[in-house]
């Protein structure tokens, strides 16, 4: 189970970073983090969707209601430009972080 | 059974309870539970068990909203109370000046004509500090003063020999442009093109740079021939327009005071803000080649004067130093026959305006003074605007304390408490700007009338005035907020709410000291009026020497245009009956005479003196009344008299040092032997700001240009229709002008009357700021002493006798007021009355009106009060508690 502080602090990053392939909405993005983590990250809706409210007033994503092809109404939430920029600093930071974790464990360093 | 959509519905209402959720927020949640609910069931799971795990994946209501919440309070900006909070403050201000009207009323209205007697006189400030100084490069303009020294006394003339200009032109590299401009007469001059003809004042003569040192468009023409050639002259768009209508100007001829002119440009129209109102500019070669005192070195007469325009970057002073001396090399055979010392003395163009030249530098000419004086009294009224805002705030404090006790108790902290009343403070100096203004519209075009000066509405809209005036806003609102804020919010919520506050004597006491200093500085200003009205009475009433009512005065174009016929004129006006007397002169009192050089044969070194000069026939003294103290008057049948005899005033033969009238007689002037042949009585041929000059008079027809009657006032129209056929008939195409003597003399005092009717107009407002927070301020004793007064009354005192307690409160401070205010208004009355040859006597009735005008004033607005409690009754105001 990873802690609770890393995940609050990864929740932004990994936001951006499944927004950046295109419009998603809540539940969907639970799923797809939860999926691609192998469930070892299971968000719950009462800390995603705050997360998502303060990012788009922040102008980082915007969100539209849209009706799903089963007829349910859903929040769609996409990336802004000044989310994208965001993306990449964040991308920056995490890659410095996970770079000298790396070489502290004598990994093989990832790209930049 | 369960029912999964009423399961929903029940969980949609709970969350629905928690107010930091949104319906939107709700509606997503709602989504995602589906979403969920649908992923379990896909699983084989019940429809209730799916419902409760997919529940309890999310959190409760609580948590959710807690979450939420914290999403949405991120505040941009840093942290602060005050940008959430202001616009309830802002609200609640306005939500109390709507409702709390009469207390409101009292405060707006002071600050309102306080604001507006400000915003008229930054006007009059924009104004008269605009003068000519908008001008491009004015920094570099200067006219050429001509300092003259000798033994007679030294002065500063605007007026310089006409030869300077083209000289500093030639000889001077920092010179980027030089022009004389020559005002010609001081009366106006006839023109006329075709059948229009009018008299023009602004008929100036100029050198070509006059639009270059001055910056004036040239509109149309062609700009190397413009003043060049003799008999050219240019003409401002609107007088080329009043002349020639649709037709082209350029290149038509207009006759100007008997000359023909050529019209070679069209020049821009002079805006009001500068004095070269150059409406016609005539090329100033053809007057120096006609008037002989115009050429060569002679000394500058007024009218005359060099402007000049330096190149940047060149140094006042030092080209000063250069040119300093230039009459000696001139002008040096002149000078030294006068034992005289001339120098050249430059004044920036942006003083002009607002300062006089003197022999000591330049000095504030009294516009000047005008401005700081009524700068100053707009200041004061401002002042008695905010002292009445304080005034009435905190003696309405009491009332309000209750609100301040229970918004204390409430938990609102001193602070706030100051924020809430300085945002009312402001919200009521904001609305009275906004009335101010409108105020200000429409009195603007009778100020412009009080203050003779021309302004524009859109001035208004400047941002200097903009952000003065609201910048003078802020302020009162801040400054009389800020005491009542500070007094108010300190008040103890326990004692308050008790119901046991009592004004501490600290409010007390500043309450009356803020009535006393409102009414000092009134009752300064009743004075000031009172002064100036009574100094100009004064000199009205003062006997002038010489019969200034009902005297006719026919006014030539130009000098000898009577001078071989003035006694056939004088016998035809004299043929009708209401005509007493007539008398041909060079001037009537009151209008220009200049000075002429005398001195006692023989002594022209010691005793040389230049004296006031008039000319005028036999007849002068019997029109005017002056009686001759020795000597004779001029007589017809004695020949020598016409040219070769002079008359003295009495100052003049003491100016020439006899020491009586007789003495003088037979005395003979100049190397041409003239014999004095009388003395008159003093009289005053100006205004009485002025002393009475030396003076002498000479028979010299050549000069005359009035005829002044004696006429009966019975049907005075059938007279001056008389008058106006014999001009007609002996003077066709002349323009017929004449006036009274007495108007025209008393408009010398235009000057002292328009300040009287400013002080008038500013101590009017004064005294009703003044009323207006002692109005409030008896309200609001009344109100505090009512159960006072119902004891009193049942214990049996009258009426009367509580009106009188009452009145009596506020007529000692506004007694004491006058303790503050003679002396200070004995100062400035004082210093006022210096510039004055002729005062009135230290007016101490005047002070004593002053004060009983306050008094009685102050005693009316608070009577209402005082009368209204002490006829109230008893039983109500005892039964109240």
């Amino acid at each position: 189970m990873i802690s609770k502080a890393l995940v609050a602090a990864s929740t932004k990053p990994m936001i951006l970073s499944i927004l950046v392939r295109g419009e998603d909405y809540g539940y969907q993005i639970i799923q797809r983090v939860k999926d691609i983590s192998g469930g070892t990250l299971e968000w719950s809706d009462n800390m995603l969707y705050p997360v998502l409210h303060r990012l788009e007033n922040d102008g980082l994503i915007v969100s539209r209601w849209r009706l799903s092809d089963g007829g349910r109404l859903r929040k769609y939430y996409r990336l802004t430009d000044k989310g994208r920029a965001e993306l990449e600093v964040e991308r920056g930071q995490w890659l410095d972080v996970h770079n000298a974790l790396s070489k502290l464990w004598e990994l093989v360093p990832a790209r930049h | 059974m369960f029912d999964p959509e009423k399961a929903i519905r029940d969980w949609r209402i709970s969350l629905q309870k928690n107010t930091t959720l949104s319906e939107g927020d709700i509606a997503e949640l709602e989504s995602h539970l589906r979403d969920e609910m649908d992923r379990r069931a896909a699983a084989g799971e019940s429809p209730e068990s799916a419902f409760r795990s997919a529940l309890t994946l999310s959190a409760s209501a609580d948590a959710l909203g807690a979450e939420f919440g914290k999403s949405r309070r991120r505040p941009r900006g840093p942290r602060s109370a005050l940008p959430g909070l202001f616009p309830a403050y802002l609200r609640l201000a306005v939500r109390r000046t709507v409702k709390h009207k009469g207390h409101s009323l009292l405060n707006v209205l002071a600050l309102t004509v306080g604001l507006a007697a400000c915003g008229l006189v930054l006007l009059y400030v924009r104004f008269e500090t605009s003068v000519d100084t908008f001008r491009k490069d004015a920094d570099r303009i200067y006219r050429v003063n001509l300092l003259r020294k000798s033994a007679q006394g030294e002065d500063v003339i605007a007026g310089n020999y006409t030869p300077l200009a083209p000289t500093l032109k030639e000889r001077y590299p920092q010179v980027e442009a030089a022009a004389m401009v020559f005002s010609g007469g001081f009366e106006p001059q006839p023109v006329v093109y075709r059948d229009k003809a009018f008299k023009e004042a602004n008929i100036s003569s100029a050198d070509p740079d006059l639009l270059r040192v001055l910056d004036i468009a040239l509109l149309r023409g062609d700009p190397g021939d413009v003043l060049v050639r003799k008999d050219t002259v240019l003409l401002s768009a609107r007088t080329a327009r009043k002349y020639f209508g649709p037709e082209d100007p350029l290149g038509k001829t207009i006759r100007i005071n008997d000359r023909d002119c050529e019209v070679t440009g069209i020049i821009a129209d002079p805006p009001a803000n500068t004095q070269f109102q150059h409406d016609i500019v005539m090329s100033a070669r053809s007057e120096i080649e006609r008037e002989e005192f115009l050429q060569g070195w002679r000394p500058g007469i007024h009218g005359t004067m060099t402007l000049v325009k330096l190149k940047p970057g060149v140094d006042a002073g030092g080209f000063e130093a250069l040119i300093r001396d230039l009459p000696h090399e001139y002008a040096a055979e002149d000078l030294k026959k006068l034992g005289a010392v001339n120098k050249m003395v430059l004044q920036p163009l942006k003083t002009f305006y607002l300062y006089d030249a003197t022999v000591e530098g330049l000095v504030p000419s009294p516009r000047l003074v005008y401005l700081y004086v009524f700068s100053a009294i707009a200041l004061l009224i401002l002042l008695l605007a905010g002292m009445n805002f304080i005034n009435l705030s905190t003696a309405r404090s009491i009332r309000r304390a209750g609100e301040v006790g229970v918004r204390k108790a409430a938990g609102a902290t001193r602070r706030q408490l100051v924020l809430q009343f300085l945002g009312e403070a402001l919200v009521t100096a904001f609305l009275s700007l906004g009335l101010a203004v409108l105020f200000i519209l429409i009195a603007l075009p009778a100020f412009e009338g009080l203050a003779g000066v021309a302004i524009e509405e859109s001035a208004l809209l400047e941002p200097a005035i903009v952000a003065a005036l609201v910048g003078l806003t802020v302020l009162v609102g801040l400054v009389s907020g800020l005491f009542p804020a500070l007094f108010l919010a300190s008040f103890h919520p326990v004692v308050v709410l008790k119901g046991r506050l009592r004004t501490g004597p600290g409010g007390t006491r500043l309450r009356r000291a803020l009535v006393v200093a409102q009414f000092a500085i009134s009752i300064t200003l009743i004075i000031a009026t009172l002064v100036v009205a009574g100094q100009v009475g004064y000199m009205r009433r003062q006997p002038l020497g010489f019969a200034k009512e009902q005297r006719l005065v026919i006014n030539f174009r130009t000098w000898g245009m009577m001078e071989q016929n003035y006694e056939t004129v004088k016998a035809e006006l004299l043929s009708h009956p209401s005509i007493l007397a007539a008398t041909a002169c060079s001037g009537v009192p009151g209008k220009g005479i200049n000075r002429t050089y005398y001195y006692p044969t023989g002594l022209q070194a010691e005793k040389g003196q230049a004296l006031r000069s008039l000319r005028a026939d036999h007849d002068f003294f019997k029109v005017f009344e002056i009686p001759v103290v020795a000597g004779r008057g001029f007589q017809k049948d004695i020949a020598t008299d016409t040219h070769d005899a002079l008359i003295f005033n009495e100052q003049g033969a003491k100016a020439f040092g006899w020491a009586t009238a007789e003495e003088a007689i037979g005395k003979t002037m100049t190397d041409r032997l003239v014999p004095v042949v009388g003395i008159v009585k003093d009289f005053h041929w100006w205004g009485l700001q002025r002393p009475i000059e030396p003076m002498v008079v000479r028979v010299a027809p050549g000069l005359f240009r009035y005829i002044a009657m004696k006429v009966e006032t019975k049907d005075l129209p059938a007279t001056i229709a008389h008058v106006k056929s014999v001009y007609d008939r002996l003077y066709p195409g002349e323009i017929f002008e004449s006036f009274f003597v007495d108007e025209a003399f008393d408009r010398q005092y235009a000057s002292e009357v328009r300040m009287g009717a400013l002080f008038r107009a500013f101590t009017g407002v004064a005294l009703f700021i003044a009323c207006l927070g002692l109005f409030g301020l008896a309200a609001s004793t009344a109100e505090q002493r009512t159960k006072e007064i119902g004891i009193r009354k049942t214990l049996g005192a009258s009426v009367t006798g509580i009106v009188r307690l009452l009145n009596w409160e506020f007529a000692k401070w506004v007694l004491a007021a006058n303790v503050i205010s003679w002396p200070a208004a004995y100062f400035l009355s004082q210093k006022w009355l210096e510039n004055f040859a002729v005062r009135m006597p230290m007016p101490w009735a005047l002070f004593a009106l002053a004060a009983v005008l306050a008094l009685v004033v102050a005693l009316l607005t608070v009577s209402y009060q005082s009368v209204r409690a002490a006829a109230a009754n008893p039983v109500e105001s005892l039964r109240y508690e």
